[in-house]
């Protein structure tokens, strides 16, 4: 049946056929829609992964070192925030600075922060760095957080031993 | 508790439980549309069709419930 | 008549390992018959501890686990995202596999070629939610919505891969060459699949590296009951997963059927219609 089966439609009545021819451009027609659509998201992902994604961020010390030709452009900077180092300078406005490598960067940022974003955590932040100083401006930033799951009242649950876990 | 929780097991959930309805119901309606040609088939007895058992999807599926 | 009824046939003798299919066998056929009352009772059974699981797994991440020192309840979309990735995974690989042995001569079957459509249209649905779970889960944790880290761009390119793999399959024409080119779409997607896994090893990502087994120092870092619940998660979601493969492995049989009968019906009436003239 497989193999007989595209010579069966010219065997048919010609209206049949008719009703077949129409219905196979509009499927022919339907696929290259879809064929299109597919082809421009996958040369926008491509774009998209060989731009932003496969140098996702600079660390601190990596920024600072390549200051002169980063100059005012826009990308994404990488450091563990210092502990206090994190001041409110209004509604939305941080002031706060990162370490990565030794190195530490400035950072006065807009907009507001994730909830999580605290001392001593990595950040991601997009921005840049402002006139020709240290300061990097930013108005996102990202809180990496690590791939450890650890309960926040250990005593409420017990250990790997069985034991209640103080 | 935390709105991104809820949703997230949510539109999870949810959208599994649809695709399982959809496939349960597109596996009946084949089905449907199958089994009376089947019978209609009088003129060939090697493949004559003893009236098919009527075929049961799966009630116990984790669609039935889980939706 | 029966010209057209063996062949259809030909295709519904259980696969070996693979989803059995149903609806063919009549009470003449006892073998059969108990064969495929089994395999349909091994599938409401997975369906139902599939179902139990995922109960058990939401009511444990959501009431029972502790809260993350750090996440603090927002680490409960642990037990939802990375399973449903994992699933992801699962699914492109059953495809690939299945594809190569469509295209090994010697393992030529049109059921490798069902078992890897079906198992891609799964993965393209894990595809998509891993991506919007993700997403949910990290506008509170990171911050955004969405971000270009290579292992969430790679995770969209294979959503646009497999569509594309999808749309490959629904190209018109002989039931071989399609089956053929698809299984060539599916290795070449599959080269998206360790890239997209390996991503948060190999480059910088905001996206953390997998916290079981960790394969960078093969160590697990999660919290007793946490631990627990997340393996659970896992396995439910593997048992979702061969439930919903297996019926749309079904499904594709049918459809199969379907088309056989269209052709006999069409054939009827073309021999009725060239009757009508030799009168």
């Amino acid at each position: 049946m497989t193999v007989t089966a595209p010579a069966v439609p010219s065997t048919l009545s010609p209206a049949g056929a008719a009703a077949r021819a129409a219905s196979s451009r509009r499927t022919r027609r339907r696929l290259w829609v879809v064929a299109f659509v597919l082809a421009a998201a996958l040369g926008f992902l491509l774009y998209k992964a060989l731009t932003s994604a496969i140098v996702y961020f600079k660390t601190a010390n990596e920024a600072v070192a390549a200051r002169a030709q980063l100059g005012t452009s826009t990308f994404q900077l990488e450091g563990v925030v210092v502990p206090g180092t994190v001041q409110r300078r209004g509604a939305d406005v941080l002031d706060f600075t990162i370490e990565s490598g030794g190195v530490k960067v400035p950072v006065h940022n807009s907009g507001a922060p994730p909830q999580l974003f605290q001392a001593n955590v990595p950040v991601v932040l997009v921005g840049h760095f402002v006139g020709s100083s240290d300061t990097f401006s930013s108005d996102q930033i990202l809180v990496k957080h690590s791939n450890a799951y650890i309960a926040a009242h250990p005593n409420r649950v017990k250990g790997p031993t069985g034991k209640v876990v103080k | 508790m935390n709105g991104y929780v809820e949703s997230g097991y949510v539109v999870g959930l949810g959208t599994l439980a649809a695709y399982a309805v959809t496939l349960v119901a597109r596996e009946r309606g084949a089905r449907r549309r199958l089994t009376p040609t089947e019978d209609s088939r009088v003129d060939s007895p090697e493949d004559g069709p003893a009236p098919a058992a009527p075929v049961s999807d799966e009630p116990g599926s984790p669609a039935a419930a889980s939706s | 008549m029966s010209l057209v009824t063996t062949p259809v046939g030909l295709d519904s003798a259980p696969p070996p390992g693979a989803p059995a299919e149903s609806g063919t066998s009549t009470s003449a056929r006892p073998p059969a018959e108990t064969g495929r009352s089994r395999s349909a009772l091994v599938l409401r059974l997975v369906g139902a501890v599939a179902l139990v699981g995922v109960v058990a797994t939401v009511w444990l991440g959501l009431w029972v686990t502790p809260p993350d020192q750090f996440m603090g309840n927002l680490v409960r979309l642990l037990y939802l995202h990375p399973s449903i990735a994992w699933v992801m995974y699962v699914a492109y690989g059953v495809a690939f596999l299945s594809s190569l042995l469509y295209l090994w001569p010697r393992t030529r079957s049109l059921r490798w070629d069902k078992l890897a459509g079906a198992s891609s249209e799964v993965g393209v649905v894990f595809t998509g939610l891993t991506l919007v779970t993700g997403s949910i889960w990290g506008r509170p944790t990171w911050g955004a919505w969405w971000t270009w880290d290579p292992l969430l761009t790679t995770t969209a390119l294979l959503f646009v891969l497999y569509l594309g793999y999808l749309a490959v399959r629904r190209i018109p024409g002989d039931s071989e060459v399609r089956a053929r080119r698809s299984a060539i779409a599916a290795l070449i997607a599959f080269v998206d699949v360790p890239i997209c896994y390996f991503s948060v090893l190999w480059w910088r990502s905001l996206h953390q590296a997998p916290s079981v087994d960790d394969p960078v120092n093969g160590k697990t870092y999660i919290h007793g009951s946490m631990a627990w619940t997340l393996l659970l998660s896992f396995v439910s979601f593997t048992l979702v997963y061969v439930w919903l493969l297996v019926h749309r492995y079904r499904l594709f049989g049918l459809a199969e059927r379907e088309e056989g009968e269209g052709l006999a019906l069409a054939i009827e009436e073309r021999r009725a219609e060239s009757q009508v003239p030799s009168r």
